[in-house]
């Protein structure tokens, strides 16, 4: 059958014909000659649109490091959902998993439609539905950008994943709007869209992110000195 | 122990040859830069043990007090062989939300009622007060998600060393072993760059699928767990980023024969620690103490009584005899209870396993 996964895979881009480099974890490549960014699934490589956003940081000085993002198109024609006010006056026990009937002052909404695009971490950090969350709402993707010629770290979360989190990232916002947010009847509908570089001072802001620490991508046992020398950083000794 | 497997360059059709660990390389013909799919990088960790160190611990055991006395000079000890055993172990990070009511609590301190004249008649005392907590209803709570976790488990059956399996469910840890269900021990290192010299290497008995599927169950508790404590919980969470290794952990065996029976020691060839085995015991030593106590003291009851023929009251003289006879009854009733006592002890010991587990 042809459409058995091939045992080996070309690292190469299919529209310039370079070579493209990774770590062994990486499921996203990124060709630097044709700036193009491709996604390794099922033993295929698959392009998708590249997107860049400006560096969220106000300090001068190029990015050292562009991490890839997710772009996910969340669409919904709105949602049932249930609030709950903020404090509950009943002494008595309710049970452990949700239950419409057992509580009374429960609020049903149904959310406005929306379609917009939400903002996964590709790569492997610490709050990655936080981080998501403010990207998405700082960041705007934009597709003719000058993007730097330095080359994208790769990323290793699969597309399927960032579609999970991308829904879980939509209700974080949901339940900022809807404070209370009890139970949602579904999650929104999740489609990859492409990948988006957003470019970080690393060495001047070290591993910060809108106050939140990121966990580089590659922190497992000897990686680690693999992505050392992917980003060219200079580690004092000891 | 280096082993390879050919495949061919998707680029020039060249015979590609990588090391069994690698996942990522190049063509050594056109240089082209490749993945191998459906593979897994894999790691190992280098036995700090040796064979010689292995034999001296082992002999050290075979001398230690709770083993059989001269068992090291008995024991017929094989050459050790060195196994590296696999561990898959998966890692991934969990994002999510839990929502749900936090109970409020409040607390009070009430007097308590006292029965003052004895009739069952309790009445509230003044002095008398202690502290109660009363449920005051409850918040709305909206807990964030948002770890990374990481499981070991056994990748090959290793019960047949008396070592019990690591998993999703596995709740004991494993005296000894350097690896356990959480904790990787430093100083793994990839296993295609420095193979090891020595040593079996064990291949995975448990498939990737079944180990993933464990991993996804553990982190599903461990996500449930956030919402512990809320009522009318509702969570949803995205498990991502998983990542999966093979790790080769090294044990040594060291078989044995002593007094016509097979003995095995299982040491981590990282700490040098015994983790399990089975060494002769003191029993047999025992069993001969045993015999001599009982010997001796089945002696006693007629020496006496010869003693005494010869001697003493029974030598003759009746009024003696029967002045002594209450004594003599007596000697003879806290014999039997010693005796019986004794008999239970002897058993007791001989009752004993006759060999030590680790």
């Amino acid at each position: 059958m042809w459409s058995s996964e091939p045992e080996v895979t070309a690292l190469v881009c299919t529209d310039c014909g370079r070579t493209m480099s990774g770590l062994d974890d990486d499921i996203i490549h990124f060709c630097s000659g044709c700036r193009s960014v491709w996604s390794l699934e099922s033993g295929r490589l698959v392009q998708f649109p590249f997107y860049t956003a400006r560096t969220p940081s106000e300090q001068p000085g190029a990015p050292d490091l562009h991490l890839p993002f997710w772009l996910v198109r969340i669409s919904t024609p709105g949602i049932s959902i249930l609030v709950r006010r903020e404090h509950t006056s009943s002494p008595l026990e309710f049970p452990r998993n949700f239950d419409p009937s057992a509580e009374r002052n429960l609020e049903s909404i149904t959310t406005e439609p929306e379609d917009r695009l939400v903002a996964v971490p590709a790569f492997l950090c610490e709050r990655a539905s936080r981080i998501g969350w403010r990207v998405t709402r700082h960041l705007t993707p934009v597709s003719d950008s000058d993007v730097p010629a330095r080359a994208l770290a790769g990323g290793v979360v699969t597309g399927g994943e960032a579609e999970s989190l991308a829904g879980e990232i939509a209700l974080i916002d949901m339940r900022r709007r809807n404070p209370g947010l009890a139970w949602a009847a579904a999650l929104p509908d999740a489609r990859l869209k492409g990948v988006m570089a957003v470019g970080f001072n690393l060495l001047a802001h070290g591993l910060q992110l809108a106050g939140i620490r990121l966990v580089l991508p590659y922190t497992t046992m000897a990686d680690v000195r693999a992505l050392i020398d992917f980003l060219d950083l200079t580690v004092p000794d000891g | 122990m280096k082993s390879s497997r050919a495949l061919s360059c998707p680029s020039c059709a060249g015979p590609l040859s990588l090391p069994d660990g690698e996942i990522q390389g190049r063509c050594g013909h056109c240089g082209m830069p490749v993945r191998i799919n459906g593979r897994v990088k894999r790691f190992i960790m280098k036995s700090s043990l040796d064979g010689t160190g292995a034999l001296r611990t082992v002999r050290r055991m075979l001398c230690d007090r709770n083993t059989r006395r001269g068992a090291l000079s008995r024991a017929k000890v094989d050459r050790p062989r060195l196994f590296y055993v696999p561990f898959w172990h998966v890692s991934a990070q969990i994002h999510g939300f839990a929502s749900g009511l936090d109970p409020v609590w409040e607390e009070q301190e009430i007097q308590v009622a006292v029965d003052t004249d004895g009739n069952r008649h309790k009445v509230p005392s003044s002095g008398v007060t202690r502290m109660v907590r009363f449920r005051k209803g409850a918040d709305s709570a909206f807990r964030e998600i948002a770890f990374r976790s990481s499981l070991n488990m056994s990748a090959a059956d290793l019960e047949p060393l008396g070592i019990p399996g690591l998993d999703e469910d596995a709740q004991l840890s494993i005296d000894g072993l350097g690896i356990q269900r959480t904790i990787l021990p430093d100083g793994l290192e990839p296993l295609d760059r420095k193979p090891a010299s020595e040593g079996i290497v064990v291949d995975p008995s448990v498939p990737l699928s079944q180990a993933l599927a464990g991993a996804d169950r553990y982190f599903s508790r461990l996500a449930d767990g956030a919402s512990g404590g809320l009522e009318q919980r509702w969570s949803s969470y995205a498990v991502t980023g998983r990542r999966v290794r093979l790790i080769f952990y090294p044990l040594w065996i060291v078989g044995f024969e002593c007094d016509g029976r097979r003995y095995h020691v299982v040491l981590d060839g990282e700490s040098g620690r015994a983790v399990r085995g089975i060494l002769p015991g003191r029993s047999r030593d025992l069993n001969v103490l045993s015999a001599i106590v009982a010997s001796i003291w089945a002696l006693i009851p007629p020496l006496f009584l010869a003693v005494a023929a010869s001697d003493g009251p029974m030598s003759g003289n009746a009024a003696a005899f029967i002045k002594c006879l209450p004594g003599i009854l007596a000697a003879l009733a806290v014999a039997a209870a010693g005796t019986w006592k004794l008999l239970g002890i002897l058993d007791s010991i001989s009752g004993k396993g006759s060999d030590v587990v680790i």
